[in-house]
């Protein structure tokens, strides 16, 4: 069983909140959204999980042990993708995918095979040979994927997969999330498209101010009205207790 | 270990930068520096030939390689330190240090890697100026390439494998200053210092500047620098890479 759990997890910058003592978890087999404003702390979350930010307290576990001392072993199992996606500009789209292969952990003589299924999966064969800073935007994103995504990760992170993606990119990812998760991926993801969220999301998680506020039924109507309820009462909620206090 | 090994070395192969910067300094240091030598033995009259007299000792292939190491301690520095600095600041530059994190790939592995990388490529550099060079003299006929001016063109070699090593503790300033213009500045102020240490009589103590006046001075009279003095480029070489390494595998996205 693969899992990602955020265990009152702080960190802000310098006077600023970005995250405050935050509980999250992601199950095998589950697609965990998080929505929320920008600078709601969605980023931070992600970094922190991923060992790239040290929390100023509580714990960031995967499988149940401290990302801090997570081993090589366990990192060979996770895939991300969080603002940047992987891409060399010098690198051809292969080089790029190989390069993420190896890295990964991916053994030597399943290299290839790998990078055609991925490369596949992602329709990126007609710019396999092309360098990665011609590609346009949405290509580079599907590359960023692609590199992410080529070690079949049992956890995976993504923040804001369906960026500068065509209408059959974002179809692609969500189809790609789905089958993951079917076999037994343990995935979270961020967007601001609360309706691609809704179509292939378990829990939708609402992060406001570095908290998570509330959750959105993936089944609901109108979650988009939903979302603005919740962030208008925690701001409303923050005034009072300001003013209270 | 070996991952990132390939790895780096693709992105070193499909560099632009580093096959720019290796051809100038394989071309144009011999080049220039065998023209330079040429205008002096040429008997030339000119304001050229006059200003070069003044950098020029003896002939031949003492000539040569004496302009080979006044360029090589100053232009290898810039060239190779260039290269290690885009190796190390692009990461940040272009935004893909992120994907370096959560990886079975630890980051002091990469960082370890790249200076490797490095070193092997600075090496190859600083061999192929050399090669340049006999191919040049040779061909110009600055005479026979005997024993002397082998040990000549050998003390251009080991100043341009001191001067990379010199080159790659920007490694460390690219890194913690997160890119490419932190880092070139902190290189001009290098090479300034380095002016200003042997103008006072300081540079065989200055790790930045001692293999420049050990070559420069063919070790003789009052600008000698000892092999403690000299040891001090490597040692300096080898803190940079540990710090490197070490900063690599702990710093954090901010």
């Amino acid at each position: 069983m693969m899992s990602i759990v955020a265990e009152s997890i702080t960190r802000s910058y310098g006077g600023d909140l970005a995250v405050d003592h935050l509980n999250l978890d992601v199950g095998s087999g589950e697609i965990h959204a998080i929505v929320g404003l920008n600078g709601a702390g969605k980023t931070t979350l992600m970094r922190m999980l991923m060992g790239m930010v040290k929390p100023d307290s509580g714990r960031a576990l995967l499988d149940g042990r401290d990302v801090a001392a997570a081993s090589p072993a366990a990192w060979a199992h996770v895939g991300h993708m969080i603002e940047t996606p992987f891409g060399y500009p010098e690198l051809t789209v292969v080089e790029n995918v190989r390069a993420a292969a190896r890295l990964r952990g991916v053994k030597a003589g399943d290299i290839s095979s790998s990078i055609t299924a991925v490369i596949e999966r992602f329709e990126l064969g007609r710019w396999a040979e092309r360098r990665a800073r011609t590609l346009s935007m949405g290509n580079r994103q599907r590359l960023g994927l692609a590199c992410s995504l080529v070690h079949r990760p049992r956890i995976v992170v993504l923040d804001e997969p369906s960026n500068s993606l065509d209408p059959s990119g974002v179809v692609l990812v969500r189809d790609l999330m789905r089958c993951e998760a079917d076999a037994g991926a343990a995935i979270l993801v961020s967007s601001h498209h609360l309706d691609e969220l809704a179509r292939v999301a378990h829990r939708i998680s609402v992060l406001h101010r570095g908290r998570i506020i509330g959750a959105i039924d993936p089944d609901g109507v109108d979650l988009e009205r939903n979302f603005l309820e919740l962030v208008h009462g925690a701001e409303v909620g923050l005034r009072d207790g300001g003013l209270h206090a | 270990m070996r991952e990132a090994l390939s790895v780096e070395f693709l992105k070193l192969r499909r560099s632009p930068v580093a096959w720019t910067a290796g051809l100038l300094m394989v071309i144009l240091i011999p080049a220039i520096c065998f023209g330079l030598v040429s205008v002096v033995e040429g008997a030339g009259e000119g304001l050229l030939a006059e200003k070069v007299r003044v950098l020029v000792s003896g002939t031949g292939w003492v000539a040569f390689s004496g302009l080979l190491d006044q360029f090589v301690a100053s232009a290898l520095f810039v060239g190779v330190g260039i290269v290690v600095i885009w190796c190390f600041g692009r990461e940040f530059s272009d935004r893909t240090v992120g994907s370096l994190f959560a990886l079975p790939t630890s980051r002091g592995m990469i960082a370890a890697a790249k200076l490797i990388v490095m070193a092997s490529w600075s090496t190859l550099v600083s061999t192929m100026v050399v090669v340049v060079a006999i191919g040049l003299g040779l061909a110009g006929d600055l005479g026979p390439l005997d024993a002397a001016a082998l040990e000549e063109m050998g003390a251009v070699l080991a100043l341009g494998l001191l001067t990379s090593l010199l080159a790659s503790t920007l490694a460390l300033l690219a890194s913690v200053g997160r890119g490419y213009l932190p880092a070139i500045g902190a290189m001009a102020l290098l090479l300034m210092t380095a002016q200003m240490a042997v103008l006072f009589e300081a540079g065989a103590w200055y790790p930045f500047a001692a293999p420049g006046l050990w070559a420069v001075s063919g070790n003789q009279g009052e600008l000698m620098v000892t092999l403690p003095q000299l040891a001090l480029a490597p040692v300096l070489a080898l803190i940079g890479a540990g710090l490197t390494i070490r900063w690599w595998q702990n710093f954090e996205l901010v």
